[in-house]
């Protein structure tokens, strides 16, 4: 299934779009003792404004989640190879990314379809938060 | 301010691969997955066991303390450190039950000018082996200390 798929992709193509619901502060709490990184920018509203942000701000690894959580819901985890992202700005509690994957190169070769995409989270106003590339190989 | 002397250093560790860490993080992310959580459903995917998601190994260098020895060591103040680029090259499935051995390396110290000033950027790499001895997984922070 996934093979014809591949073989009729081109490049532009969208792959994914995956749209998740606002992040909610208990979400950050969540990532925080999930991830270990309790570092109050994303738990303490106070803590946030003294660093110069209006309240909370997300984990950039979580945005990272949702970015590898889109590619996954394409295809099967283990053919996910490389990815690699930059994080651009900053995730507020609020906001609601939408992620989309782009196929940007194709190769078949030997019953192996190797794909190179774009990826990108954008917030409800567009604003790009990170952005990056995606390698994957698909075994036929 | 980053400690040049510190290119090379590097940090190991071990970390289990548990079910309910697994558990916590698709739940935070938000990702309903069943491989993550249920055994069945993996094996019906072709796995022998629960997966750990994409962005697992990157709470071992978390939950260790390694990172922040990192840090320390580097003498990056915690709160001057912004995480630029995060990448990945995946080896093979990382499963629950797995022991992961792995090695943080501070790879790269560079130094450059942006608008606000002096900027240093920290580039760690960390190697995932398997009980086995097997190559997992790579991945690599890009830290900028804003100075």
């Amino acid at each position: 299934m996934l093979e014809s798929v591949v073989k009729n992709l081109t490049i532009g193509d969208e792959l994914v779009r995956l749209t998740k619901p606002p992040i909610s502060k208990e979400q950050l709490v969540r990532y925080a003792g999930a991830s270990g990184d309790f570092n109050p920018l994303h738990t303490d509203d106070e803590s946030a404004r003294k660093a110069g942000f209006d309240g909370v701000v997300a984990h950039g690894m979580l945005i990272m989640g949702f970015l590898t959580q889109a590619v996954t819901t394409w295809m099967p985890q283990r053919f996910l190879k490389k990815i690699n992202v930059r994080f651009k700005a900053v995730t507020r509690a609020g906001d609601s990314i939408t992620v989309t994957v782009t196929v940007m190169e194709k190769q078949i070769v030997n019953n192996l379809g190797r794909l190179v995409c774009s990826i990108e989270a954008v917030d409800q106003n567009m604003q790009v938060k990170a952005s990056g590339t995606v390698e994957v190989q698909i075994p036929f | 301010m980053a400690d040049r002397g510190m290119i090379g250093k590097t940090f190991e560790f071990t970390w289990p691969v548990e079910r309910g860490k697994i558990s916590e993080l698709v739940a935070a992310i938000g990702d309903p997955d069943p491989i993550y959580r249920d055994p069945a459903e993996a094996r019906q995917e072709g796995y022998p066991n629960i997966v750990a998601p994409p962005t697992f190994s990157t709470v071992a260098v978390l939950w260790t303390g390694v990172l922040f020895k990192a840090f320390e060591e580097l003498k990056i103040p915690l709160n001057r450190i912004l995480h630029a680029e995060q990448s990945y090259e995946y080896y093979d499935p990382i499963l629950g039950g797995d022991t992961l051995q792995g090695v943080l390396e501070v790879k790269s110290i560079t130094e450059r000018q942006g608008k606000a000033g002096t900027m240093h950027y920290v580039m760690l790499e960390t190697v995932y082996n398997n009980q086995y001895d097997h190559k997992v997984l790579k991945e690599n922070m890009l830290i900028v200390e804003r100075m």
